[in-house]
Formats: C-alpha cells, sequence, structure tokens
C-alpha cells in the first residue's frame, strides 16, 4: 500500500512538472521576442519620425488594428453602432470608444 | 518523435519569424489625420443606425488518408442601436458542406444554420456593460475576437478553441483605465443548458480577466469556466496578444486546461506588404493518460483523444479590405499516425 501511494505521489507529481513545463514554455514563446527587440528600439527611435497622433487615432492603432487591416469608411450613424459592437467585444474603454469614433467621424 | 521533446521547435519558429520582420516599418501615422482630429476634441453626440454586414466564405479542407471537406458559408450580422446605452446585435450562421471519407467516393451534405450572437447589450455605466441572450464565449481570445474568418490568420482553428462557442444566459463585461496605459477588461458569465439545436449550449459559468498594456500594445489575459452538468469540471486558461510597434508582426498565444487534456498555440502573423501576410502557427494537445473520451464534449467541436502536435503554416493575400484569399499547410503529428492537412479559403466581407 505504502508502495501504492508513493507511486500515485510521484505520478502526480510528474504531472505538475509536466504543466509547469508547458506553462513557463509558453512564457518564453511571448516573451523570447520582446526580449530581443529590446535593444533594437533604442537605436531604431533616433532615427524614426514620430509623428503627432491624436488619441483616437492612437487607440485605432493599439486596439482596432491588431484585427482590422483596413480603415473602412461608414456614415457616421453605422460607425457609431460599430463602435458601440466594438466596445463589447473588443474590450474597448469608454474613453477609446470615444477617441475612435471622433477620429473616424472626422 | 515524442510530443514532449518537440516544444522547442515553436520557439525556433517564433525567433525566426520575428528576425526577419526587424527592417520593415509599422503601420504609419498620417499627421494631416492626426492633426484634424486634435481640432476638435470635443465629445460630439452621433445618433446610432442600424448596421446590416456579414461574410460569405468558401473553404475546402484536404486531409490524406481521412477526408476531403468542401464548406461554403453565409454569416449575416444585424447592429440595430436603442437610445444610446441599447444595442441589439444577431448574427446567423448558415453553413453548407460537403464531406468524402478517403476510402469512400461517396460525398456526405450537411446543412448546418446556427445563431451565434442573438444578444441585447445595455451599457450601464462606463466600468459595465450587461449583456443578455446568445454571446460568444469569453474563454481566451480565439473564440470571442479572431474567429471570424475575415480576422483569423489560419482557417483550421486550434485543437483548444473548439470548445463551447457560444453561451445562452447573461453576461457581465467592461473595460477600464487603472493607469495612465494600463487599461483592466473583465466578463463574468453564466450559460444555462439548451438543446435546440439552434442555439445549443451546454450549463456553464466563468470568466475573463485581462490586463492590456495599449503603449506596447501588450495583453494578457486569464480565464476560468466551470461546466455545472452531468460530470462538473472546471478548465482555466491563459491568452496574450503582442503587437510590436515597430514590425508588422502579431503574436497570439493562448494555453488552456482541462479535464480532457491541455493544450497550447502560438501564432505569429508578419505582413510582407499590405496585402500579403505570412502566418506560422504551433500547437499542441496532451491528452492525460487513461482518458479515452471527452467528458464534457462541447458542441463546437472534437478534441484530439491521442496527445497531438500540429505545426502549420499559411499565406493570406489581401485583395482589399473585404476579400481575402489564404491557403494553409500543416502536419499533424500523433502516436496513430502522421498526416498532412491543407486547407484554401475565399472570403468575401460585405459591409
Amino acid at each position: 500500500m505504502l508502495g501504492m501511494s508513493w507511486l500515485c505521489t510521484d505520478s502526480s507529481r510528474m504531472r505538475n512538472v509536466a504543466l509547469a513545463r508547458r506553462i513557463i514554455l509558453l512564457a518564453c514563446l511571448i516573451l523570447a521576442p520582446a526580449v530581443m527587440m529590446t535593444g533594437q528600439g533604442k537605436g531604431s527611435a533616433a532615427r524614426r519620425k514620430v509623428s503627432p497622433a491624436s488619441d483616437g487615432q492612437q487607440a485605432y492603432q493599439n486596439k482596432c488594428m491588431s484585427c482590422h487591416r483596413e480603415t473602412h469608411k461608414y456614415s457616421e450613424g453605422k460607425q457609431a453602432t460599430i463602435l458601440r459592437h466594438m466596445r463589447v467585444r473588443g474590450d474597448l474603454t469608454e474613453k477609446e470608444t470615444q477617441a475612435i469614433l471622433r477620429y473616424l467621424t472626422q | 518523435m515524442k510530443v514532449d521533446q518537440t516544444p522547442a521547435v515553436c520557439l525556433l519558429l517564433v525567433l525566426c519569424a520575428c528576425t526577419p520582420g526587424q527592417a520593415q516599418e509599422g503601420p504609419r501615422i498620417e499627421a494631416s489625420a492626426a492633426k484634424a482630429a486634435h481640432e476638435s476634441p470635443e465629445k460630439t453626440e452621433i445618433r446610432g443606425t442600424p448596421y446590416l454586414g456579414g461574410y460569405a466564405l468558401f473553404t475546402t479542407t484536404y486531409t490524406p488518408d481521412r477526408f476531403t471537406q468542401i464548406g461554403t458559408v453565409l454569416t449575416p450580422v444585424l447592429l440595430i442601436p436603442f437610445g444610446n446605452k441599447w444595442l441589439i446585435e444577431t448574427k446567423f450562421v448558415l453553413d453548407g458542406e460537403y464531406k468524402r471519407d478517403a476510402n469512400s467516393m461517396q460525398w456526405d451534405q450537411t446543412l448546418g444554420k446556427n445563431f451565434e450572437l442573438i444578444q441585447l447589450d445595455y451599457i450601464a455605466s462606463r466600468y459595465l456593460t450587461v449583456v443578455a441572450g446568445r454571446f460568444l464565449t469569453p474563454f481566451g481570445i480565439f473564440n470571442e475576437r479572431q474567429h471570424a474568418p475575415w480576422i483569423k490568420k489560419l482557417q483550421i482553428q486550434p485543437f483548444i478553441a473548439t470548445g463551447a462557442p457560444s453561451g445562452n444566459g447573461g453576461m457581465l463585461k467592461g473595460a477600464f483605465e487603472i493607469g495612465s496605459a494600463v487599461q483592466l477588461n473583465y466578463a463574468a458569465y453564466f450559460s444555462a443548458l439548451t438543446t435546440v439545436e439552434t442555439i445549443k449550449t451546454r450549463r456553464t459559468a466563468g470568466s475573463r480577466i485581462g490586463l492590456a498594456f495599449s503603449n506596447r500594445r501588450l495583453e494578457f489575459g486569464t480565464s476560468f469556466q466551470r461546466v455545472l452538468q452531468d460530470g462538473q469540471s472546471s478548465s482555466f486558461g491563459f491568452d496574450a496578444t503582442w503587437l510590436p510597434l515597430r514590425v508588422p508582426l502579431e503574436i497570439r498565444a493562448e494555453y488552456s486546461n482541462s479535464v480532457e487534456g491541455d493544450g497550447y498555440w502560438v501564432e505569429t502573423g508578419y505582413r510582407f506588404s499590405r496585402r500579403n501576410e505570412g502566418v506560422l502557427r504551433m500547437e499542441q494537445f496532451f491528452v492525460p493518460s487513461g482518458f479515452s473520451q471527452p467528458v464534457n464534449p462541447g458542441p463546437g467541436g472534437d478534441l484530439p483523444i491521442v496527445n497531438t502536435r500540429r505545426p502549420m503554416l499559411g499565406w493570406n493575400y489581401y485583395l482589399r479590405d473585404g476579400i481575402k484569399f489564404g491557403i494553409s499547410y500543416g502536419r499533424q503529428f500523433t502516436a496513430r499516425g502522421d498526416t498532412h492537412v491543407g486547407n484554401v479559403v475565399v472570403v468575401y466581407r460585405f459591409q
């Protein structure tokens, strides 16, 4: 019996270790490119011309463009409806929603 | 080759995907548009009007020695706003599928129709939106944000994204700033058991909390779900999204753990030009030893019943925003044999 319980403990421990390995691996996969590019940002920042961007434009680029490649032009009314939908779907804050709506209806 | 020994391959895939991207520029900011936006910063009240859009697609998937599948999907999306705080959203999916097994000459036809969404949104405050009806389950990022065919990078879904796509019940949702460039978003939901074919769901409850660093275009999230029927079980997951500022690269990853097993996917999409995009995805699914059948099989699809590893690569060509051609190829490795997976898709989004 004692031997069996040791086996069970080892088995669950091995499973936990395997689980931990997978989580660590996933974290590495995500963070590795970030680490690679950390040093390059400094070098390229001086060369890069940063244009002034509105809050709306910035929010649009940060949030919307992760899924929508192009800015499609809608009427103001439709744009307001779509933004209300995206506020729920895309987890936009109220401030971001207003800023993006302002930007897209300029 | 053992499944556990190969995760290093996907690390290499990600690193390779990053390296060539460094010479390219990210999305450019138009100075004139920014100037225009600055000129009238005051809040404008615009009345919403109904919107009818959607998409149609043609797709074919080929898996030698297993099956060939040809499918067409038509999905109208209707949004109807009421006042300043209410919105009705509906999304109906009509799909026809022809499937032929490798050992058969006969094509089986199926016609599917279901509501993916019929929800009523009420914006209660800047911190809270109340959702009632049928909604997309916010477990991880793929199901709620990435599953639309014109948005997802590869038409074939990751293994762990085939659980319960929609829930029938209620959801509390919101997003707000907790710092100058940090936002917290959350969702908590309850779904009732429904057996009607077009709106089928399980009885579940769950939540997702996300932390978005908007200046770095980085988001992390964690999800939890409890199945409240049959053999009750819990599942949890983590997700991450990163869109580097200086490279037209997108990296997404998700991990999920349930009694049916655990798995992850990591996907990178790189825009070589405005119209061309290359995609790499690596995913694995691990089945607990002694496990043979899903305890609570979701309506969205089946999880593998043996340890499975599937690297995939694909190419998307955007004729314009609304038309996308995609081609992808992968190889699926399991203890019961390996196989190729190929897919071609054409998506037309009407808006």
